[in-house]
Protein backbone atom coordinates (compact mmCIF):
# COMPACT_ATOMS: atom_id res chain seq x y z
CA UNK A 1 0.00 0.00 0.00
CA UNK A 2 1.58 3.24 -1.10
CA UNK A 3 1.24 6.26 -3.30
CA UNK A 4 3.97 6.71 -5.89
CA UNK A 5 4.89 9.81 -7.85
CA UNK A 6 6.90 9.11 -11.01
CA UNK A 7 8.67 11.71 -13.12
CA UNK A 8 6.47 14.61 -12.11
CA UNK A 9 7.23 17.92 -13.84
CA UNK A 10 5.42 21.21 -13.73
CA UNK A 11 6.35 24.56 -15.26
CA UNK A 12 4.81 27.94 -14.83
CA UNK A 13 5.68 29.72 -18.05
CA UNK A 14 9.50 29.79 -18.13
CA UNK A 15 9.83 28.68 -14.52
CA UNK A 16 10.33 24.95 -14.01
CA UNK A 17 8.77 24.64 -10.57
CA UNK A 18 9.53 20.91 -10.33
CA UNK A 19 11.22 18.53 -12.73
CA UNK A 20 11.27 14.74 -12.91
CA UNK A 21 10.37 14.11 -9.28
CA UNK A 22 10.03 10.53 -7.98
CA UNK A 23 8.64 9.97 -4.51
CA UNK A 24 6.96 7.14 -2.66
CA UNK A 25 4.88 7.38 0.51
CA UNK A 26 3.93 4.10 2.15
CA UNK A 27 0.95 3.51 4.37
CA UNK A 28 1.86 4.06 8.00
CA UNK A 29 4.95 6.20 7.48
CA UNK A 30 5.64 9.89 7.83
CA UNK A 31 7.76 11.43 5.09
CA UNK A 32 9.18 14.87 5.70
CA UNK A 33 9.45 17.10 2.66
CA UNK A 34 12.22 19.65 3.01
CA UNK A 35 13.75 22.29 0.79
CA UNK A 36 14.60 25.93 0.54
CA UNK A 37 12.00 28.60 -0.23
CA UNK A 38 10.86 28.14 -3.82
CA UNK A 39 12.30 24.62 -4.08
CA UNK A 40 8.93 23.33 -5.27
CA UNK A 41 7.51 21.66 -2.16
CA UNK A 42 4.08 23.24 -2.34
CA UNK A 43 3.84 22.65 -6.07
CA UNK A 44 4.66 18.96 -5.65
CA UNK A 45 2.11 18.59 -2.88
CA UNK A 46 -0.57 20.36 -4.90
CA UNK A 47 0.05 17.90 -7.72
CA UNK A 48 -0.39 15.01 -5.32
CA UNK A 49 -3.57 16.60 -3.92
CA UNK A 50 -5.07 17.14 -7.36
CA UNK A 51 -5.06 20.93 -7.05
CA UNK A 52 -2.43 21.31 -9.81
CA UNK A 53 -2.23 19.18 -12.95
CA UNK A 54 1.36 18.15 -13.78
CA UNK A 55 2.82 18.63 -17.27
CA UNK A 56 4.45 15.22 -17.11
CA UNK A 57 4.50 12.18 -14.85
CA UNK A 58 2.13 9.72 -13.25
CA UNK A 59 0.59 9.15 -9.84
CA UNK A 60 -0.13 5.64 -8.64
CA UNK A 61 -2.33 5.02 -5.63
CA UNK A 62 -2.04 1.49 -4.27
CA UNK A 63 -0.79 0.28 -7.64
CA UNK A 64 -3.45 2.00 -9.73
CA UNK A 65 -2.55 4.85 -12.06
CA UNK A 66 -4.69 7.91 -11.34
CA UNK A 67 -5.15 11.26 -12.96
CA UNK A 68 -6.70 13.96 -10.84
CA UNK A 69 -8.53 16.84 -12.44
CA UNK A 70 -9.50 18.36 -9.10
CA UNK A 71 -8.84 17.96 -5.40
CA UNK A 72 -12.19 16.17 -5.18
CA UNK A 73 -10.78 13.42 -7.44
CA UNK A 74 -7.78 13.10 -5.16
CA UNK A 75 -10.02 12.97 -2.12
CA UNK A 76 -12.05 10.17 -3.70
CA UNK A 77 -8.80 8.28 -4.25
CA UNK A 78 -8.07 8.70 -0.53
CA UNK A 79 -5.61 11.61 -0.65
CA UNK A 80 -6.35 14.77 1.30
CA UNK A 81 -4.37 17.95 1.80
CA UNK A 82 -4.56 20.02 4.93
CA UNK A 83 -4.02 23.61 3.97
CA UNK A 84 -2.16 25.95 6.21
CA UNK A 85 -5.26 28.04 6.89
CA UNK A 86 -7.06 24.81 7.92
CA UNK A 87 -10.27 26.02 6.27
CA UNK A 88 -12.51 25.54 9.28
CA UNK A 89 -15.92 27.11 9.76
CA UNK A 90 -15.26 29.01 12.95
CA UNK A 91 -18.88 29.76 13.80
CA UNK A 92 -19.96 26.15 13.50
CA UNK A 93 -19.46 23.29 15.95
CA UNK A 94 -16.58 20.91 15.35
CA UNK A 95 -19.04 18.13 14.53
CA UNK A 96 -20.44 20.15 11.60
CA UNK A 97 -16.90 21.00 10.54
CA UNK A 98 -15.97 17.34 10.45
CA UNK A 99 -18.96 16.16 8.44
CA UNK A 100 -19.72 19.11 6.12
CA UNK A 101 -19.92 17.86 2.56
CA UNK A 102 -20.43 14.28 3.75
CA UNK A 103 -23.16 14.62 6.31
CA UNK A 104 -24.82 11.58 7.84
CA UNK A 105 -28.50 12.08 7.08
CA UNK A 106 -31.77 10.22 6.92
CA UNK A 107 -33.22 9.72 3.46
CA UNK A 108 -34.87 13.15 3.51
CA UNK A 109 -31.54 14.86 4.06
CA UNK A 110 -32.07 15.74 7.71
CA UNK A 111 -28.90 15.46 9.76
CA UNK A 112 -28.52 12.49 12.07
CA UNK A 113 -26.98 14.73 14.66
CA UNK A 114 -26.63 12.19 17.46
CA UNK A 115 -24.75 9.79 15.23
CA UNK A 116 -22.51 12.51 13.77
CA UNK A 117 -21.73 13.85 17.22
CA UNK A 118 -20.86 10.40 18.52
CA UNK A 119 -18.56 9.54 15.63
CA UNK A 120 -16.93 12.96 15.70
CA UNK A 121 -16.29 12.70 19.43
CA UNK A 122 -14.77 9.24 19.03
CA UNK A 123 -12.43 10.42 16.28
CA UNK A 124 -11.38 13.48 18.26
CA UNK A 125 -10.95 11.45 21.45
CA UNK A 126 -8.61 9.07 19.68
CA UNK A 127 -6.01 11.84 19.52
CA UNK A 128 -4.01 12.76 22.55
CA UNK A 129 -4.75 16.45 22.70
CA UNK A 130 -6.56 18.00 25.60
CA UNK A 131 -10.11 16.60 25.37
CA UNK A 132 -12.76 18.90 23.99
CA UNK A 133 -16.46 18.73 23.21
CA UNK A 134 -17.21 18.45 19.48
CA UNK A 135 -20.23 20.69 20.00
CA UNK A 136 -17.89 23.64 20.60
CA UNK A 137 -17.62 26.12 17.72
CA UNK A 138 -14.22 25.49 16.16
CA UNK A 139 -13.34 29.17 16.51
CA UNK A 140 -13.23 28.70 20.29
CA UNK A 141 -10.59 25.97 20.21
CA UNK A 142 -6.86 26.19 20.80
CA UNK A 143 -4.49 26.02 17.84
CA UNK A 144 -3.66 22.38 18.45
CA UNK A 145 -7.29 21.42 18.87
CA UNK A 146 -8.15 23.24 15.62
CA UNK A 147 -5.47 21.26 13.85
CA UNK A 148 -6.92 18.07 15.30
CA UNK A 149 -10.39 19.09 14.10
CA UNK A 150 -9.06 19.58 10.59
CA UNK A 151 -7.26 16.22 10.76
CA UNK A 152 -10.40 14.56 12.12
CA UNK A 153 -12.22 15.82 9.03
CA UNK A 154 -9.77 14.12 6.69
CA UNK A 155 -9.95 10.86 8.66
CA UNK A 156 -13.74 10.97 8.72
CA UNK A 157 -13.63 11.31 4.94
CA UNK A 158 -11.63 8.09 4.86
CA UNK A 159 -8.37 9.57 3.60
CA UNK A 160 -5.49 7.07 3.63
CA UNK A 161 -2.84 9.58 2.62
CA UNK A 162 -2.65 13.01 4.17
CA UNK A 163 -0.54 15.95 3.09
CA UNK A 164 0.32 18.55 5.70
CA UNK A 165 1.74 21.86 4.50
CA UNK A 166 3.68 23.35 7.41
CA UNK A 167 1.24 22.16 10.08
CA UNK A 168 3.24 23.57 12.97
CA UNK A 169 4.19 27.00 11.71
CA UNK A 170 1.62 29.11 13.56
CA UNK A 171 1.43 27.20 16.85
CA UNK A 172 2.65 27.63 20.39
CA UNK A 173 5.35 25.16 21.53
CA UNK A 174 2.90 22.95 23.45
CA UNK A 175 0.35 22.93 20.62
CA UNK A 176 3.20 22.04 18.26
CA UNK A 177 4.05 18.99 20.32
CA UNK A 178 0.39 18.01 20.42
CA UNK A 179 0.11 18.22 16.66
CA UNK A 180 3.33 16.29 16.09
CA UNK A 181 2.15 13.48 18.32
CA UNK A 182 -1.17 13.45 16.49
CA UNK A 183 0.70 13.12 13.20
CA UNK A 184 2.58 10.15 14.63
CA UNK A 185 -0.65 8.57 15.92
CA UNK A 186 -2.26 8.86 12.50
CA UNK A 187 0.71 7.12 10.92
CA UNK A 188 0.54 4.38 13.54
CA UNK A 189 -3.06 3.82 12.44
CA UNK A 190 -1.77 3.06 8.95
CA UNK A 191 -2.18 6.43 7.27
CA UNK A 192 0.61 7.61 4.99
CA UNK A 193 1.65 11.19 5.67
CA UNK A 194 3.75 13.78 3.87
CA UNK A 195 4.69 16.71 6.02
CA UNK A 196 6.16 19.86 4.51
CA UNK A 197 8.24 21.67 7.08
CA UNK A 198 11.05 24.14 7.52
CA UNK A 199 11.80 22.91 11.02
CA UNK A 200 14.39 20.15 11.17
CA UNK A 201 13.64 19.51 14.82
CA UNK A 202 10.02 18.68 14.09
CA UNK A 203 10.99 16.53 11.17
CA UNK A 204 13.43 14.56 13.35
CA UNK A 205 10.72 13.97 15.94
CA UNK A 206 8.08 12.36 13.76
CA UNK A 207 9.40 11.46 10.33
CA UNK A 208 10.56 8.02 9.20
CA UNK A 209 12.13 9.37 6.04
CA UNK A 210 12.95 12.73 4.55
CA UNK A 211 12.83 13.87 0.93
CA UNK A 212 14.77 16.98 0.04
CA UNK A 213 13.99 19.18 -2.95
CA UNK A 214 16.54 21.52 -4.43
CA UNK A 215 15.69 24.02 -7.21
CA UNK A 216 12.80 21.89 -8.40
CA UNK A 217 14.72 18.60 -8.49
CA UNK A 218 14.93 15.74 -5.99
CA UNK A 219 18.18 16.15 -4.10
CA UNK A 220 17.77 12.94 -2.13
CA UNK A 221 15.64 10.70 0.06
CA UNK A 222 17.09 9.50 3.37
CA UNK A 223 16.08 7.27 6.25
CA UNK A 224 15.82 9.32 9.39
CA UNK A 225 17.62 6.60 11.35
CA UNK A 226 20.76 6.62 9.21
CA UNK A 227 21.13 10.25 8.13
CA UNK A 228 22.62 13.15 10.00
CA UNK A 229 21.60 16.73 10.49
CA UNK A 230 24.62 17.91 8.48
CA UNK A 231 23.79 15.68 5.55
CA UNK A 232 20.22 17.01 5.43
CA UNK A 233 21.35 20.60 5.63
CA UNK A 234 23.82 20.27 2.82
CA UNK A 235 21.18 18.55 0.68
CA UNK A 236 18.87 21.49 1.31
CA UNK A 237 21.47 24.15 0.65
CA UNK A 238 23.69 22.61 -2.06
CA UNK A 239 21.47 19.91 -3.49
CA UNK A 240 24.05 17.21 -2.76
CA UNK A 241 25.71 15.78 0.31
CA UNK B 1 5.37 6.77 20.56
CA UNK B 2 3.67 9.55 22.45
CA UNK B 3 5.60 12.76 22.45
CA UNK B 4 3.55 14.50 25.11
CA UNK B 5 2.18 12.94 28.22
CA UNK B 6 -1.43 13.96 28.75
CA UNK B 7 -1.41 16.34 31.63
CA UNK B 8 -3.06 14.09 34.20
CA UNK B 9 -3.83 11.33 31.73
CA UNK B 10 -6.38 9.74 34.04
CA UNK B 11 -8.27 12.99 34.21
CA UNK B 12 -8.18 13.36 30.44
CA UNK B 13 -9.42 9.81 30.02
CA UNK B 14 -12.33 10.51 32.35
CA UNK B 15 -13.19 13.64 30.36
CA UNK B 16 -13.11 11.72 27.10
CA UNK B 17 -15.32 9.04 28.59
CA UNK B 18 -17.81 11.69 29.71
CA UNK B 19 -17.80 13.34 26.29
CA UNK B 20 -18.51 10.03 24.59
CA UNK B 21 -21.53 9.32 26.77
CA UNK B 22 -23.57 12.52 26.77
CA UNK B 23 -27.00 12.94 28.31
CA UNK B 24 -29.93 12.48 25.93
CA UNK B 25 -29.85 16.21 25.27
CA UNK B 26 -26.31 15.97 24.02
CA UNK B 27 -27.59 13.94 21.10
CA UNK B 28 -30.11 16.56 20.02
CA UNK B 29 -28.98 19.12 17.48
CA UNK B 30 -28.55 22.68 18.74
CA UNK B 31 -32.17 23.89 18.95
CA UNK B 32 -31.61 27.22 17.20
CA UNK B 33 -29.25 26.02 14.50
CA UNK B 34 -25.56 25.29 13.97
CA UNK B 35 -24.36 28.81 14.77
CA UNK B 36 -24.81 30.81 17.95
CA UNK B 37 -27.04 33.82 17.48
CA UNK B 38 -27.87 36.29 20.27
CA UNK B 39 -31.61 35.64 20.46
CA UNK B 40 -31.82 37.04 23.97
CA UNK B 41 -31.43 40.64 22.77
CA UNK B 42 -34.60 40.85 20.64
CA UNK B 43 -36.50 38.68 23.14
CA UNK B 44 -35.63 41.02 26.00
CA UNK B 45 -36.58 44.07 23.95
CA UNK B 46 -39.95 42.50 23.12
CA UNK B 47 -40.65 41.80 26.79
CA UNK B 48 -39.66 45.33 27.80
CA UNK B 49 -41.96 46.90 25.23
CA UNK B 50 -44.80 44.54 26.13
CA UNK B 51 -44.44 45.46 29.83
CA UNK B 52 -44.32 49.14 28.97
CA UNK B 53 -47.50 48.85 26.94
CA UNK B 54 -49.24 46.72 29.58
CA UNK B 55 -48.73 49.52 32.10
CA UNK B 56 -49.56 52.48 29.86
CA UNK B 57 -52.05 51.20 27.29
CA UNK B 58 -53.95 48.04 28.31
CA UNK B 59 -55.84 48.35 25.03
CA UNK B 60 -52.60 47.27 23.35
CA UNK B 61 -53.34 43.62 24.15
CA UNK B 62 -56.83 43.59 22.69
CA UNK B 63 -57.45 40.88 20.11
CA UNK B 64 -58.02 43.51 17.45
CA UNK B 65 -54.69 45.22 18.06
CA UNK B 66 -52.81 41.94 18.25
CA UNK B 67 -54.25 41.04 14.86
CA UNK B 68 -53.17 44.39 13.47
CA UNK B 69 -49.62 43.81 14.69
CA UNK B 70 -49.61 40.28 13.36
CA UNK B 71 -50.56 41.45 9.86
CA UNK B 72 -47.49 43.70 9.69
CA UNK B 73 -45.29 41.16 11.43
CA UNK B 74 -46.26 38.32 9.13
CA UNK B 75 -45.25 40.14 5.94
CA UNK B 76 -41.87 41.10 7.43
CA UNK B 77 -41.46 37.58 8.77
CA UNK B 78 -42.24 36.03 5.43
CA UNK B 79 -39.80 38.17 3.49
CA UNK B 80 -37.38 37.81 6.40
CA UNK B 81 -37.20 34.06 5.83
CA UNK B 82 -35.83 34.64 2.34
CA UNK B 83 -33.59 37.46 3.48
CA UNK B 84 -32.14 35.36 6.31
CA UNK B 85 -31.15 32.72 3.77
CA UNK B 86 -29.62 35.32 1.44
CA UNK B 87 -27.67 37.11 4.17
CA UNK B 88 -26.48 33.88 5.79
CA UNK B 89 -25.06 32.87 2.40
CA UNK B 90 -23.08 36.13 2.41
CA UNK B 91 -25.41 38.06 0.11
CA UNK B 92 -27.96 40.85 0.37
CA UNK B 93 -31.07 41.47 -1.73
CA UNK B 94 -32.07 45.12 -2.03
CA UNK B 95 -34.60 44.40 -4.76
CA UNK B 96 -37.29 42.60 -2.76
CA UNK B 97 -39.73 45.51 -2.79
CA UNK B 98 -39.51 45.67 -6.56
CA UNK B 99 -39.75 41.89 -6.99
CA UNK B 100 -42.80 41.85 -4.75
CA UNK B 101 -44.39 44.63 -6.80
CA UNK B 102 -43.45 43.29 -10.23
CA UNK B 103 -44.74 39.81 -9.43
CA UNK B 104 -47.98 41.31 -8.04
CA UNK B 105 -48.42 43.33 -11.22
CA UNK B 106 -47.72 40.21 -13.31
CA UNK B 107 -50.24 38.24 -11.27
CA UNK B 108 -52.86 41.00 -11.50
CA UNK B 109 -52.28 41.54 -15.22
CA UNK B 110 -52.58 37.81 -15.95
CA UNK B 111 -55.86 37.75 -14.09
CA UNK B 112 -57.38 41.06 -15.13
CA UNK B 113 -55.83 42.05 -18.47
CA UNK B 114 -55.39 38.60 -19.97
CA UNK B 115 -58.35 36.91 -18.26
CA UNK B 116 -56.34 33.83 -17.34
CA UNK B 117 -57.65 31.40 -14.70
CA UNK B 118 -56.68 32.18 -11.11
CA UNK B 119 -54.25 29.29 -10.70
CA UNK B 120 -52.44 30.25 -13.90
CA UNK B 121 -52.20 33.84 -12.68
CA UNK B 122 -50.74 32.65 -9.38
CA UNK B 123 -48.22 30.61 -11.31
CA UNK B 124 -47.35 33.68 -13.38
CA UNK B 125 -46.77 35.64 -10.17
CA UNK B 126 -44.42 33.02 -8.75
CA UNK B 127 -42.63 32.54 -12.06
CA UNK B 128 -41.99 36.28 -12.20
CA UNK B 129 -40.61 36.36 -8.68
CA UNK B 130 -38.45 33.30 -9.27
CA UNK B 131 -37.16 34.69 -12.56
CA UNK B 132 -36.23 38.02 -10.94
CA UNK B 133 -34.31 36.09 -8.28
CA UNK B 134 -32.60 34.01 -10.95
CA UNK B 135 -31.51 37.17 -12.77
CA UNK B 136 -30.05 38.53 -9.52
CA UNK B 137 -28.28 35.26 -8.75
CA UNK B 138 -26.82 34.82 -12.22
CA UNK B 139 -25.59 38.41 -12.49
CA UNK B 140 -23.90 38.05 -9.11
CA UNK B 141 -22.28 34.66 -9.67
CA UNK B 142 -21.61 34.60 -13.42
CA UNK B 143 -20.54 38.21 -13.89
CA UNK B 144 -19.01 38.29 -10.40
CA UNK B 145 -20.61 41.58 -9.53
CA UNK B 146 -21.17 42.55 -5.88
CA UNK B 147 -24.59 41.55 -4.49
CA UNK B 148 -25.18 45.05 -3.24
CA UNK B 149 -24.71 46.69 -6.62
CA UNK B 150 -26.59 44.09 -8.64
CA UNK B 151 -29.69 44.15 -6.46
CA UNK B 152 -29.59 47.92 -6.09
CA UNK B 153 -29.72 48.13 -9.89
CA UNK B 154 -32.32 45.43 -10.39
CA UNK B 155 -34.53 47.14 -7.80
CA UNK B 156 -34.70 50.01 -10.30
CA UNK B 157 -35.13 47.74 -13.30
CA UNK B 158 -37.86 45.55 -11.78
CA UNK B 159 -39.66 48.55 -10.32
CA UNK B 160 -39.37 50.34 -13.66
CA UNK B 161 -40.83 47.37 -15.53
CA UNK B 162 -43.81 47.32 -13.16
CA UNK B 163 -44.35 51.05 -13.70
CA UNK B 164 -43.96 50.76 -17.47
CA UNK B 165 -46.70 48.17 -17.58
CA UNK B 166 -49.11 49.47 -14.97
CA UNK B 167 -48.31 53.17 -15.00
CA UNK B 168 -50.23 54.94 -12.25
CA UNK B 169 -53.15 52.51 -12.56
CA UNK B 170 -54.63 50.37 -9.83
CA UNK B 171 -55.73 46.75 -10.15
CA UNK B 172 -58.56 45.90 -7.77
CA UNK B 173 -61.48 43.54 -7.15
CA UNK B 174 -59.57 40.28 -6.66
CA UNK B 175 -61.20 36.86 -6.16
CA UNK B 176 -62.35 35.95 -2.69
CA UNK B 177 -59.64 33.33 -2.18
CA UNK B 178 -56.99 36.00 -2.58
CA UNK B 179 -58.60 38.49 -0.21
CA UNK B 180 -59.16 35.63 2.24
CA UNK B 181 -55.43 34.87 2.12
CA UNK B 182 -54.69 38.52 2.84
CA UNK B 183 -57.31 39.38 5.44
CA UNK B 184 -59.29 36.25 6.27
CA UNK B 185 -59.06 34.29 9.52
CA UNK B 186 -58.99 30.70 10.58
CA UNK B 187 -60.14 30.06 14.17
CA UNK B 188 -59.72 33.78 14.80
CA UNK B 189 -56.11 33.79 13.58
CA UNK B 190 -55.29 35.97 10.54
CA UNK B 191 -54.38 33.90 7.49
CA UNK B 192 -51.14 35.79 6.75
CA UNK B 193 -49.94 34.90 10.23
CA UNK B 194 -50.81 31.24 9.74
CA UNK B 195 -48.95 31.18 6.42
CA UNK B 196 -45.93 33.03 7.82
CA UNK B 197 -45.64 30.89 10.95
CA UNK B 198 -46.01 27.68 8.95
CA UNK B 199 -43.19 28.77 6.67
CA UNK B 200 -41.11 29.84 9.67
CA UNK B 201 -41.37 26.34 11.12
CA UNK B 202 -40.52 24.65 7.82
CA UNK B 203 -37.68 27.07 7.11
CA UNK B 204 -36.28 26.68 10.60
CA UNK B 205 -36.21 22.89 10.27
CA UNK B 206 -34.31 23.16 6.98
CA UNK B 207 -32.04 25.89 8.28
CA UNK B 208 -31.14 24.25 11.57
CA UNK B 209 -31.53 20.50 11.08
CA UNK B 210 -31.13 19.76 7.36
CA UNK B 211 -27.92 19.37 5.41
CA UNK B 212 -28.99 22.19 3.08
CA UNK B 213 -29.10 24.52 6.07
CA UNK B 214 -25.71 23.39 7.32
CA UNK B 215 -24.16 23.91 3.89
CA UNK B 216 -25.80 27.31 3.56
CA UNK B 217 -24.04 28.43 6.74
CA UNK B 218 -20.80 26.97 5.40
CA UNK B 219 -21.09 28.78 2.07
CA UNK B 220 -21.57 32.09 3.87
CA UNK B 221 -19.02 31.41 6.60
CA UNK B 222 -16.07 30.31 4.49
CA UNK B 223 -16.78 29.99 0.75
CA UNK B 224 -13.25 28.85 -0.12
CA UNK B 225 -13.35 26.02 2.41
CA UNK B 226 -16.87 25.06 1.33
CA UNK B 227 -15.70 24.72 -2.26
CA UNK B 228 -12.78 22.51 -1.20
CA UNK B 229 -15.28 20.19 0.48
CA UNK B 230 -17.13 19.77 -2.79
CA UNK B 231 -20.07 22.01 -1.89
CA UNK B 232 -21.36 23.90 -4.92
CA UNK B 233 -21.06 27.44 -3.66
CA UNK B 234 -22.42 28.86 -6.92
CA UNK B 235 -25.61 26.78 -6.77
CA UNK B 236 -26.24 27.88 -3.21
CA UNK B 237 -25.61 31.53 -4.05
CA UNK B 238 -28.02 31.43 -6.99
CA UNK B 239 -30.48 29.27 -5.06
CA UNK B 240 -30.97 31.73 -2.21
CA UNK B 241 -31.84 34.54 -4.63
CA UNK B 242 -34.38 32.37 -6.47
CA UNK B 243 -35.84 31.37 -3.10
CA UNK B 244 -35.97 35.03 -2.10
CA UNK B 245 -37.78 35.84 -5.36
CA UNK B 246 -40.39 33.13 -4.79
CA UNK B 247 -40.94 34.31 -1.22
CA UNK B 248 -41.35 37.90 -2.44
CA UNK B 249 -43.95 36.70 -4.96
CA UNK B 250 -45.87 34.98 -2.16
CA UNK B 251 -45.64 38.17 -0.11
CA UNK B 252 -47.00 40.04 -3.12
CA UNK B 253 -50.04 37.80 -3.41
CA UNK B 254 -50.78 38.06 0.31
CA UNK B 255 -50.38 41.85 0.27
CA UNK B 256 -52.60 42.04 -2.81
CA UNK B 257 -55.27 40.13 -0.91
CA UNK B 258 -54.89 42.31 2.16
CA UNK B 259 -55.28 45.59 0.24
CA UNK B 260 -57.42 44.13 -2.53
CA UNK B 261 -55.30 46.29 -4.77
CA UNK B 262 -52.03 46.34 -6.71
CA UNK B 263 -50.15 49.53 -7.50
CA UNK B 264 -46.77 49.63 -9.19
CA UNK B 265 -45.44 52.20 -6.74
CA UNK B 266 -46.16 50.17 -3.57
CA UNK B 267 -44.01 48.22 -1.10
CA UNK B 268 -41.19 50.71 -0.75
CA UNK B 269 -40.62 50.52 3.02
CA UNK B 270 -40.65 46.73 3.17
CA UNK B 271 -36.95 46.38 2.34
CA UNK B 272 -35.66 48.32 5.33
CA UNK B 273 -38.08 46.63 7.71
CA UNK B 274 -37.08 43.20 6.46
CA UNK B 275 -33.34 43.76 6.65
CA UNK B 276 -33.77 45.39 10.07
CA UNK B 277 -35.78 42.42 11.36
CA UNK B 278 -33.16 39.97 10.12
CA UNK B 279 -30.27 41.91 11.66
CA UNK B 280 -32.09 42.61 14.92
CA UNK B 281 -32.80 38.87 15.02
CA UNK B 282 -29.06 38.26 15.27
CA UNK B 283 -28.22 37.13 11.73
CA UNK B 284 -24.71 38.30 10.85
CA UNK B 285 -24.73 40.85 8.03
CA UNK B 286 -21.44 39.40 6.76
CA UNK B 287 -22.73 35.85 6.40
CA UNK B 288 -22.17 32.47 8.00
CA UNK B 289 -24.35 33.00 11.04
CA UNK B 290 -28.12 33.21 10.95
CA UNK B 291 -31.34 32.25 12.66
CA UNK B 292 -34.90 31.95 11.41
CA UNK B 293 -36.21 32.13 14.98
CA UNK B 294 -34.25 35.36 15.41
CA UNK B 295 -35.94 36.75 12.32
CA UNK B 296 -39.33 35.78 13.77
CA UNK B 297 -38.49 37.74 16.94
CA UNK B 298 -37.06 40.66 14.96
CA UNK B 299 -40.13 40.92 12.72
CA UNK B 300 -42.43 40.83 15.71
CA UNK B 301 -40.35 43.45 17.49
CA UNK B 302 -40.43 45.88 14.57
CA UNK B 303 -44.17 45.47 14.01
CA UNK B 304 -44.79 45.95 17.72
CA UNK B 305 -42.80 49.18 17.92
CA UNK B 306 -44.55 50.69 14.94
CA UNK B 307 -47.88 49.85 16.51
CA UNK B 308 -46.90 50.96 20.02
CA UNK B 309 -45.93 54.42 18.81
CA UNK B 310 -49.40 54.94 17.40
CA UNK B 311 -51.12 53.41 20.43
CA UNK B 312 -49.21 55.76 22.71
CA UNK B 313 -50.72 58.67 20.77
CA UNK B 314 -47.61 59.89 18.97
CA UNK B 315 -47.71 61.04 15.40
CA UNK B 316 -46.97 58.23 12.95
CA UNK B 317 -43.74 59.97 11.93
CA UNK B 318 -42.26 58.98 15.27
CA UNK B 319 -42.49 55.36 14.18
CA UNK B 320 -39.28 55.71 12.23
CA UNK B 321 -37.44 57.29 15.12
CA UNK B 322 -38.60 54.59 17.52
CA UNK B 323 -37.81 51.76 15.11
CA UNK B 324 -34.33 53.14 14.47
CA UNK B 325 -33.68 53.57 18.18
CA UNK B 326 -34.78 50.03 19.00
CA UNK B 327 -32.60 48.58 16.26
CA UNK B 328 -29.61 50.43 17.67
CA UNK B 329 -30.35 49.38 21.24
CA UNK B 330 -30.81 45.72 20.32
CA UNK B 331 -27.66 45.54 18.25
CA UNK B 332 -25.86 47.45 21.01
CA UNK B 333 -27.06 44.90 23.58
CA UNK B 334 -25.57 41.99 21.82
CA UNK B 335 -22.41 43.54 20.52
CA UNK B 336 -21.64 44.19 24.18
CA UNK B 337 -22.44 40.65 25.25
CA UNK B 338 -20.40 39.46 22.27
CA UNK B 339 -17.31 41.43 23.13
CA UNK B 340 -17.55 40.18 26.69
CA UNK B 341 -17.63 36.53 25.60
CA UNK B 342 -14.65 37.11 23.35
CA UNK B 343 -12.43 38.28 26.19
N1 LIG C 1 0.92 29.63 -9.53
C1 LIG C 1 2.20 29.91 -9.87
N2 LIG C 1 2.50 30.70 -10.90
C2 LIG C 1 3.75 30.96 -11.24
N3 LIG C 1 4.83 30.47 -10.60
C3 LIG C 1 4.61 29.67 -9.55
C4 LIG C 1 3.29 29.35 -9.12
N4 LIG C 1 3.37 28.53 -8.04
C5 LIG C 1 4.68 28.35 -7.82
N5 LIG C 1 5.43 29.03 -8.70
C6 LIG C 1 6.90 29.04 -8.76
O1 LIG C 1 7.35 27.70 -8.67
C7 LIG C 1 8.48 27.61 -7.83
C8 LIG C 1 8.23 26.65 -6.69
O2 LIG C 1 7.28 27.22 -5.78
P1 LIG C 1 6.69 26.47 -4.52
O3 LIG C 1 5.60 27.30 -3.98
O4 LIG C 1 6.34 25.08 -4.90
O5 LIG C 1 7.93 26.46 -3.53
P2 LIG C 1 8.00 26.00 -2.00
O6 LIG C 1 9.08 24.99 -1.93
O7 LIG C 1 6.67 25.61 -1.50
O8 LIG C 1 8.47 27.32 -1.27
P3 LIG C 1 8.17 27.85 0.23
O9 LIG C 1 9.08 27.12 1.13
O10 LIG C 1 8.53 29.31 0.15
O11 LIG C 1 6.71 27.62 0.51
C9 LIG C 1 8.78 29.04 -7.38
O12 LIG C 1 9.79 29.56 -8.21
C10 LIG C 1 7.50 29.77 -7.58
O13 LIG C 1 7.73 31.12 -7.86
MG1 LIG D 1 5.25 26.40 0.08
Amino acid sequence: MSVVLRGISKSYGQVKAIEGIDLEVKAGEVVGLLGDNGAGKSTLMKVLAGAVTPDKGVIEVDGETCSFSSSLDARDAGIAMLYQDLALFDDMPVVHNIFLGREITNRFGFLKYGEMRKRAQEIVNSFSVRPFDVRTPSGHLSGGQRQVSALARTTAFGSRYIILDEPTSALSPSARDEVLSVVRELADKGIGIVMVSHDLGHVRKVCDRVAILHLGGMAGVRDMATTSQDEIISLIVQGHA
Amino acid sequence: MALVQDDGSAKAARQRQALETPSWRGNLPPLFGPTKVPLAAPAVMLVIIALLMAVTTPNFFSAGNMRAISLDASLIMLLGIGMTAVITARGIDLSIGAILTLSSVAFAAALKDFGLPLWVAILVGFATGGLCGLVNGLLITRLRMPDFIVTLSTELVFRGLALVYAGGGVFFGFPEVITWLGRGRLLGIPMPLIIALTLIVVAHCIFAYHKIGARLHAVGGNPVAARRLGISVLNYRVGVYVFMGLIAALGGIILTGRLDAVVASGAVTILLNTVAAVIVGGTNLFGGRGSIIGTLLGAWLLATITNAVVMLGFEAFWQHVAAGAVILITIGLYSRSNSRSEE
